[in-house]
């Protein structure tokens, strides 16, 4: 399997300076084993409401399949963000409808990204990194920057006001998530 | 893929005060189970691995113990049309008579083949963890090799321990 890596920047929530950080095209085995060892027990210990998400078991059965990429963002060591993204999906949103687009399957950070935890160094920026990631490979697939995903409750402000996707309201087939999509003029904004 | 932008548009873009969450995707499986109604696409890729698995389940053991399609079907007592169908269309749901007879052929647990083939609504996350990572054990092999084998040998067990 192929891994081409960029390097990216994060934040550091406690310094507020920009750290080197790696993007990989491909989750690999030892983002698993972070997500396993390291996410796991913080998310089940806070009950969070994806903190089963098995990521070993989501990825062997969506990496062989053409239609879906994974990314992983690593920092300091540290597995920082997963992310698996559908490349056959259409858009909704009427000016772009049926248009395919980049859709994010699951989008997840770690768990000292989403709330302070003692003895972790908490980066900020993974969403931003991700979702840059999920534009330029659909301006690759020549999508022209056009995404979309279903947003968890506590991220839809994130989506839609640091990104600028349009919030097309909850998804009553997708578990009332609100869906999000990105416009290729919205694309074109954030990737400036 | 390559994501090519300079420091100063991280720098633009990531502010030290801003408390974002992020996260995207179905909240979780047991949830899905719960109401039935969370993501048509995901829920049909899942029911796909299943089916997917107990078909190629289905499969490796006839091929396991030398038997044609016709001879499985006639010694487990299920049409040759279904069986068929069971095989090679993942999205087939097959009748729970067919099911039945194949478990009791194969020695299988009938509760758990029930669930795996989507007869029943009844679903676990660990069934459909093992079916993910059986699925796409199976999904790149021909020929029923060492691994393959251990892989439906795993598979079963596992059937047998969730049948309760």
């Amino acid at each position: 399997m192929s891994d081409s890596t960029s390097v990216v920047y994060l934040r550091n929530s406690e310094s507020g300076a920009l750290v080197e950080a790696e993007l990989h095209d491909s989750i690999l085995q030892r983002h698993l084993d972070d997500q396993l060892s390291k996410w796991k027990p913080l998310t089940t210990e806070h009950a969070e409401e994806h903190g089963h998400w098995d990521w070993q078991a989501k990825w062997a059965f969506f990496a062989p399949q053409l239609s879906y990429q994974s990314f992983a963002l690593e920092c300091n060591g540290r597995t920082q963000g997963l992310m698996i993204v559908n490349t056959i999906k259409r858009c909704r949103i009427q000016q772009q409808a049926n248009k395919h687009l980049v859709y994010v399957e699951y989008l997840e950070a770690a768990p000292w990204n989403r709330r302070p935890i003692p003895g972790e160094t908490q980066y900020k920026g993974v969403g931003q990194v991700m979702i840059a990631a999920a534009i330029q490979l659909s301006i690759d697939e020549g999508n022209h920057g056009r995404i979309g995903l279903h947003s968890l409750p506590q991220a839809n402000t994130f989506y839609r006001d640091k990104c600028g996707m349009t919030d097309l309201g909850p998804d009553a087939s997708y578990q009332n998530l609100r869906y999000f999509e990105m416009t290729e003029a919205k694309a074109t904004a954030f990737m400036q | 893929m390559t994501l090519e932008l300079n420091k100063e548009w991280f720098d633009k873009r990531i502010h030290q005060d801003e408390e974002y969450e992020v996260g995207a995707g179905c909240p979780g499986l047991e949830a899905i189970q719960q109401t039935s109604e969370c993501g048509q696409a995901e829920r049909e890729d899942e029911e796909f691995a299943e089916t997917f698995a107990f078909g190629t389940l289905i499969r490796f053991l006839r091929r396991d113990r030398r038997l044609k399609i016709e001879q499985l079907a006639a010694n487990a007592r299920v049409e040759v049309a279904e069986l068929v169908k069971i095989e090679l269309d993942p999205n087939y749901v097959p009748q729970p008579r067919s099911v039945h007879q194949l478990a009791a052929y194969f020695d299988l647990p009938q509760r758990a083949l029930l669930k795996l083939s989507n007869v029943t609504m009844v679903h676990s996350t660990q069934l459909r963890d093992a079916a993910y990572r059986f699925a796409a054990n199976a999904s790149q092999i021909s020929e029923l090799s060492r691994e393959e084998r251990a892989a439906m040998t795993e598979f079963v067990e596992f059937l047998g321990s969730q049948d309760s």
